[in-house]
């Protein structure tokens, strides 16, 4: 259950988080790009719905469904990281590392859940939160080149730099080491 | 991935547990290991010896970047761990588990021979002109295909099963029928966009028919893995990384 509960927390941080990005002014946000903003806006709808979906299975298994966000990565992370934020390029980095704590949440709890509709839940969500720090990591390693013009869905590969597609794959396992702790978020 | 059962006792446990300990410290500094893995592996393998097996778990545990569970063994207070300590499931399924480790270590030497050809085609000019990011990107991902391969074959042989898996047939049958149109590097990241999201489908879908332990393990610790490939290839083609909510499982 705090498996879940925790779960759950996470996404709506994840949906904090994004939120709280997309109320800047967009040259720090990211939002003046439009490939960022419209990912940044997809990645908050997809962890809304992860909550969602996550609170459904939290109550079906008897337990609460959480509304607030996990504190204390919020705490640790986004808070701190969203008050550093000065341009697209720290912004997509913070947003990257929550998504990298979310989806190895989901795998870790996933691994030992019990119940067939938690481990649907993880299962079925993690692989998306993956997308998402894909993207935004390959995104990252081109602002980070200064190569902003070519962050575009579809870009000259003829231009880009040879490890910026690759960045966005930099791991052949999921670091499951990034995992909260199951009871962190539940309320 | 398990034949014959054998109960395991509190003591046996803590044994295993030991053991792990001194493997952990001798092998691979800094490595959780899976111990529900390595239970599933001793249930496989009740005929071999416990040394033995835990090499089996670790060589997985491994390469899942030392995140697992080691909650079975009380060896930390990591979040890992202390999910570990959830209840058991109470009939995990064997057949099940086996299926998929078999059906992943030949979707992965599928995949690993989609991503040789393709490099092949791009060394013999007949994707035209390949740029580096492609070229890097094809390379990294039949790299990580190939340890998603080995990290099943040997979770295959701790099981007591032949480490050797034959190609996945449908992956195998769509490469073949797709690979002689592909005359350039859209095509190519089309074909390599097929062979991904059948992998994310295969592993997201095995996952929830799996035990809980080391396939299921494994399962979602490579789904994600997949997955980004498929978001990146998406990327490089004009379309959306993340297109939907929730992964596929192939079962709908």
């Amino acid at each position: 259950m705090g498996m879940l509960q925790t779960a759950a927390a996470l996404e709506n941080l994840a949906v904090s988080m994004y939120s709280r990005l997309a109320a800047l002014p967009a040259e720090r946000s990211g939002g003046s790009i439009p490939v960022v903003r419209s990912l940044m806006a997809a990645a908050l709808q997809h962890h809304r719905q992860h909550a969602d979906a996550l609170n459904a299975a939290a109550k079906a298994l008897g337990g609460a469904a959480q509304s607030g966000v996990d504190s204390a990565v919020d705490g640790s992370v986004v808070s701190p990281g969203l008050a550093r934020v000065a341009g697209a390029a720290d912004a997509v980095r913070l947003a990257a590392s929550v998504e990298e704590i979310v989806g190895a949440s989901h795998v870790g709890y996933g691994s030992t859940a019990g119940d067939p509709r938690a481990v649907r839940a993880f299962a079925t969500v993690a692989p998306v939160e993956a997308q998402h720090a894909a993207a935004l990591r390959a995104i990252g390693a081109l602002l980070a080149a200064g190569l902003p013009e070519l962050v575009v869905q579809g870009p000259d590969a003829s231009k880009l730099p040879a490890s910026s597609l690759s960045a966005g794959v930099p791991a052949s396992f999921v670091r499951t080491s990034l995992a909260r702790p199951a009871g962190e978020g539940a309320r | 991935m398990r034949g014959r059962r054998a109960g395991i006792g509190e003591a046996e446990l803590a044994a295993l547990c030991r053991d792990l300990d001194a493997l952990h410290h001798d092998l691979l500094p800094g490595l959780r290991a899976a111990a529900d893995g390595l239970g599933e592996a001793l249930r496989a393998r009740s005929g071999v010896s416990r040394r033995a097996v835990l090499r089996g778990g670790l060589a997985v545990a491994g390469v899942l970047g030392g995140g697992a569970v080691l909650g079975a063994c009380g060896g930390g207070s990591s979040p890992a761990a202390t999910v570990a300590r959830s209840p058991v499931p109470p009939s995990p399924s064997a057949g099940s588990d086996a299926a998929l480790a078999r059906r992943a270590a030949g979707l992965e030497v599928a995949a690993v021979s989609a991503y040789d050809a393709l490099l092949d085609l791009a060394r013999r000019g007949s994707l035209g002109t390949v740029p580096p990011s492609v070229a890097t990107l094809l390379t990294v991902t039949r790299a990580q295909h190939a340890d998603h391969g080995s990290a099943w074959a040997s979770a295959l042989a701790a099981a007591g099963a032949s480490a050797t898996a034959s190609p996945d047939a449908a992956v195998t049958a769509m490469v073949g029928r797709s690979l002689p149109a592909v005359s350039d590097v859209v095509g190519a990241a089309r074909l390599a966009l097929n062979v991904e999201a059948a992998a994310v489908e295969t592993y997201t879908g095995g996952a929830l028919t799996a035990a809980q332990g080391h396939a299921r393990s494994l399962a979602l610790a490579v789904a994600p893995v997949e997955a980004q490939h498929a978001a990146i290839l998406e990327f490089l083609l004009g379309g959306d990384p993340a297109p939907d909510a929730f992964a596929r499982t192939g079962a709908g």
